[in-house]
């Protein structure tokens, strides 16, 4: 994993802002510029076949930029996970053109908080009703008043 | 709506794509799922899937409460196998906490596990055979499952929803009625009901015509779609994460891994009837190998007091009541912990800030992410099976939606 990660600030450079591990789990942190590349380039190079889950947190007021999309793969060849999270203002690449399975993940990250995935083709409600106003999971969002019902349908 | 596309079927006839809606409410969706298809005749030109009819915010909800009162909301998302549920997110935050977790407890909670994955199979099996005809399958196999519904009801004093696993052990220790029943139930459950199973469908012709062949994915589908569990070992991605990636006590059991390289239907088929067996003969390990001690961690800051010292030391009634009122902090940081639930890979992804709730919890849902493969499966099969794949991928709405 040491070596992967060297090989990565090598060739990423600046675009990675920090990596580390903590309670036995790696995490790398980069720029959103480079976040397509580094993908391409950690299932090419890095063995990482899947992307198991794809999510956000906002963090509104406590850090900048406000957003961080998660994602977490798995290496089936080499047995190995990475969590890869990228800060943004609300738009990051899709990752869809390398990992079909990001669409419905994208989907759902994108209508909870509102995060744009440019690059993928279907951004449309999946598990909220189409026209569903705001974005519940941000932390702005006042769900005690902010949730309409649905219209008979 | 605009005509989308025009064919010209196998006669040379022009006809436009009809546009059919299967569910919210058709029997055979497994609850409240919608897929919408394009069908030129009876063919499946395209399909699209739209769940979120059961969503009901268990991640949002999650922000509002303490680690404890997350538990119960948990048992609801996969309602098919709700002590596996409890048991990823209790192992989250135990991660988060460094909590370290008795032996006895880390026994009974493998054996529950395993106890649930029968159960949750059994249901699968129950419904992908009755989906496609075979009635009588459907008898026998929840015959099985009232049988384990009845011991965790001796166990965990429910049938559902079970609410079972704490954070740090779990709630209860095995009594003597469990134990004796659960032996029974796997010395049967193996030479006997199991086999009647495999008679009912195994070699059944019609089981075979409607299951051989449909649904075809290849492991590089399943790499790229991120699909996990059965419906991945059925297509030849040998990864089990019991095997590979062990947690609690899996290390010390004997257990092989079923794998199947056909990528079909009966592949998946297969794969759950070996697990079932397999889980039979990891729950009798778990039974034989128990060892003695306590079945909950030692932490007075996490863990409420029991309730019987409660009334008589006033130090035992404030944490009672602190525990209860305001919860406990857990340190800064973020783990995200996954386990081998029975439908695929279950993972908690929690961010804490240091204070007693949840800053985000995200639920790596696995029958959501393997329904993605249903829209290429379906795409140039027949009408009639796209029931099979909806069985076959074993989906719980409650999970998908969350």
């Amino acid at each position: 994993m040491d070596e992967l990660i060297n090989a990565i600030r090598e060739r990423f450079g600046h675009a990675v802002l920090d990596s580390y591990t903590r309670l036995g789990e790696t995490t790398l942190i980069v720029k959103p510029e480079a976040l397509h590349d580094l993908m391409l380039y950690l299932r090419d190079s890095g063995g990482f076949e899947m992307l198991t889950d794809l999510t956000a947190v906002d963090w509104l007021g406590r850090r900048e930029p406000r957003f961080e999309v998660v994602y977490h793969l798995h290496s089936y060849s080499r047995n190995l996970r990475l969590r890869v999270k990228c800060p943004c203002e609300g738009s990051v690449n899709s990752v869809v053109d390398i990992w079909l399975g990001a669409g419905f993940m994208e989907r759902e990250t994108w209508e909870m908080f509102g995060i744009e995935f440019k690059g993928n083709p279907e951004l449309t409600h999946i598990l909220l009703w189409d026209g569903f106003p705001g974005w519940p999971l941000r932390k702005d969002f006042n769900w005690r008043e902010d949730v309409p019902l649905p219209d008979n349908r | 709506m605009e005509k989308e596309i025009l064919f010209r079927d196998s006669a040379g006839v022009e006809t436009d794509v009809i546009e059919l809606n299967m569910g919210p409410q058709h029997p055979a969706t497994h609850g409240v799922l919608r897929i919408k298809l394009w069908l030129d005749g009876e063919t499946v030109v395209k399909a699209r899937i739209t769940p979120g009819y059961l969503h009901r915010g268990t991640e949002k909800i999650a922000e509002q409460k303490t680690y404890h009162q997350v538990i119960p909301y948990t048992d609801r998302l996969d309602y098919l196998a709700p002590l596996t549920n409890n048991l990823a997110y209790v192992m989250a935050v135990e991660k988060l906490l460094g909590l370290e977790v008795p032996e006895r407890a880390k026994y009974i909670r493998t054996l529950l596990a395993e106890l649930t994955r029968i159960e949750s199979h059994l249901v699968w099996y129950a419904s992908h055979g009755m989906d496609l005809g075979a009635w009588t399958a459907w008898f026998y196999a929840f015959r099985e499952r009232e049988k384990i519904y009845d011991l965790l009801e001796i166990l965990t004093g429910q049938r559902m929803n079970n609410t079972f696993m704490r954070i740090g052990g779990v709630a209860a220790d095995l009594n003597h009625e469990f134990i004796v029943g659960l032996t029974d139930f796997l010395a049967n459950f193996r030479t006997k009901a199991l086999q009647e199973l495999h008679t009912m469908l195994t070699d059944n012709i019609i089981w075979k015509k409607r299951t051989q062949g449909v649904g075809i994915l290849t492991r590089d589908d399943v790499l790229a779609l991120s699909a996990t569990g059965p419906v991945a070992r059925g297509s030849g991605l040998d990864h089990d994460m019991r095997r590979d990636e062990p947690y609690l006590v899996y290390d010390r059991l004997n257990f092989r891994v079923p794998v199947y390289t056909e990528g079909d239907s009966y592949a998946r088929y297969l794969v759950r009837m070996e697990e079932m067996e397999e889980s039979a003969k990891m729950a009798e390990q778990c039974l034989a190998q128990l060892p003695k001690g306590p079945v909950i961690a030692d932490e007075a800051k996490v863990i409420p007091p029991p309730k019987d010292r409660v009334y008589d030391s006033i130090e035992n009634l404030i944490h009672h009541f602190k525990i209860v009122s305001e919860g406990f902090s857990v340190p800064e940081g973020e783990v995200y912990v996954s386990i081998e639930a029975p439908k695929g890979e279950l993972g908690f992804y929690i961010v804490s800030d240091g204070s007693q709730r949840p800053y985000r919890m995200h639920i790596r849902a696995s029958t959501f992410i393997n329904l993605q493969t249903l829209e290429k499966m379906a795409v140039g099969g027949l009408i009639a099976d796209v029931i099979t794949l909806i069985g076959t991928l074993d989906v719980v709405l409650g999970e998908v939606d969350r």
